[in-house]
């Protein structure tokens, strides 16, 4: 049984912006002299990022979360994923979870892109079959052909896109939980993207997609949490809920 | 009604028991790691991790021109407790002054995978011993040059090194954890490794401190090194610094895991 409920979670976390906030001195001087002295250490700002949301999801169900930048759509998927914990209300999480935040992190400049491959599959937790399917999976959708066994140094930015959102889009999960889908590339790898995700979140059985695009979440989900400075203002069906979340940002396009 | 506390804790010691099983069944993919790390350091050089070894045989053979003569010594005394005596500084000290980064260091990682926090630490602890490992060479070498004969005493160096190993886990885990949330304890750390390397007797031998022996005495850092150091120079240690140096094992390891159990909920926030 697959589930993800969130029952009135807030989420707070300290923004250390000065050098003394950081500092182990800092914090030091601040509590020994009682306030007086390395004020800024003894002042940490606290951002609120979620304000009491609540929402359930069972198998089959596809949550788009739509919001400004800043409403706290990443933190909601940080969240979801565990990195983070609530600091009051409750989540609850039946099924195996893997994120798709941040494909760029874990590449290794120097080694080639078939050793980035089997490095990000291991950390995955991918097994030794799975990494050589996921291999040849992954020269299969690129098309990179020899650069592969290149260094990823020497990939345009284009090329790396391609390749960081092949093993991205290879993760298999109960839930999966991704931030913005990425979008780069020429047009005919685009019309292959575009059906690979489709085909990656067809996998999943609840997903949780941040993403500022109506025709996308329209498609692809069957339910839209809209989040404004960490509360939730709408939660239902994408197309009511994206139509009332544009009237308020004219500069959106509406979904056809 | 359970208290915020009993709330905090039962979240948190639940997850950082999954995150230690976790890591430790995940145990290769750390030695993985590990290994891409070292190996990246030397990738595009002649000798690759040789160069560990050579450069612990330049520092002996500097240390041993040098100071030789200053501590009244004999070369292939002084040679053999250098080339026992650095390795051991080595490994202790990247405990103190390279854990600090550990979850910092990793945070592109950590956002990314579901690896779980204490493999960073495994990672580094793999990546010392690989280090100690190279620079112990430089000893077998010098003992066979100048025809010290191995002895079974040596064997003790194992649990020797399982000890040390443990106990800077403990203080690596405390140390990544705090380092994460204050970033200048790092740079504080390798300010203490350079003035503790100089109290200790790693550079010297304990025997000839006349007076101030508080220093080696009342100095943690002593036993531990007399632990691992002893047996690669064919000397059983001593009961008490076995019992010492478990103590102070034990002692790290918990204060890590208190220290962990205590941060988890704030530590993502942290990095």
């Amino acid at each position: 049984m697959v589930r993800l409920d969130l029952s009135d979670v807030c989420v707070r976390y300290p923004i250390y912006a000065t050098s003394r906030q950081r500092s182990i001195l800092g914090f030091a001087a601040n509590r020994a002299s009682f306030g007086r002295l390395a004020r800024d250490a003894g002042r940490i700002p606290v951002v609120n990022a979620l304000n009491g949301v609540t929402f359930s999801l069972q198998q089959g169900d596809r949550l788009a979360l739509v919001g400004r930048n800043g409403s706290g759509k990443t933190t909601m998927l940080k969240l979801c994923s565990g990195l983070i914990l609530p600091d009051s209300g409750e989540i609850e999480v039946e099924g195996a979870r893997a994120c798709i935040i941040n494909p760029g992190a874990g590449l290794d400049h120097d080694k080639t892109g078939f050793e980035n491959v089997e490095m990000m599959g291991r950390l995955l937790g991918i097994s030794r079959v799975g990494r050589r399917l996921l291999a040849d999976d992954v020269a299969d959708f690129t098309e990179l052909g020899d650069f592969l066994n290149l260094p990823v140094r020497t990939y345009s930015a284009g090329m790396t896109i391609r390749l960081l959102f092949a093993v991205a889009t290879s993760v298999e999960s109960d839930i999966l939980i991704v931030d913005e889908v990425i979008g780069a590339g020429d047009a005919h790898f685009v019309e292959k993207a575009a059906k690979r995700i489709r085909a990656t979140f067809a996998r999943a059985k609840i997903l949780v997609l941040a993403t500022h695009s109506g025709e996308i979440a329209s498609q692809l989900c069957n339910q839209m949490l809209w989040l404004d400075a960490g509360r939730k203002v709408m939660l239902g069906e994408p197309r009511t809920v994206w139509d009332a979340y544009i009237n308020q940002r004219p500069q959106l396009e509406a979904v056809a | 009604m359970r208290t915020l506390w009993g709330d905090v804790l039962a979240t948190a010691l639940g997850l950082a028991v999954r995150d230690l099983a976790v890591s430790l069944k995940r145990l290769p993919l750390a030695a993985d790691l590990a290994s891409q790390d070292i190996h990246g350091k030397y990738k595009r050089t002649v000798l690759g991790p040789l160069w560990i070894a050579l450069g612990q045989a330049a520092t002996v053979g500097g240390f041993v021109l040098v100071f030789s003569s200053l501590f009244g010594l004999s070369v292939d005394v002084y040679a053999i407790y250098l080339a026992a005596g650095f390795p051991v500084w080595a490994l202790i000290s990247s405990y103190l002054t390279d854990m600090p980064n550990a979850f910092v260091a990793s945070k592109g990682f950590i956002e990314s995978y579901e690896v779980p926090w204490l493999t960073h630490i495994w990672r580094r602890s793999i990546g010392y011993l690989f280090v100690f490992a190279h620079q112990v060479i430089t000893l077998f070498a010098a003992m066979a040059i100048l025809r010290v004969p191995p002895k079974i005493e040596m064997l003790y160096a194992l649990p020797a090194l399982l000890i040390v190993s443990v106990a800077g886990a403990g203080i690596g885990i405390a140390l990544a954890v705090i380092g994460a949330r204050y970033r200048d304890l790092q740079p504080a750390m390798s300010i203490f490794a350079g003035v503790a390397f100089l109290f200790s007797p790693v550079m010297w031998r304990a025997e000839q401190l006349q007076v101030n022996e508080w220093v080696v005495q009342y100095n943690p850092l002593y036993y531990v090194i007399s632990l691992l150091r002893d047996p690669l120079l064919g000397v059983a240690p001593p009961a008490q610094t076995w019992v010492i140096s478990g103590g102070i094992a034990a002692g790290a390891l918990i204060t890590g895991v208190l220290v962990f159990l205590l941060s988890r909920r704030r530590l993502y926030h942290w990095l």
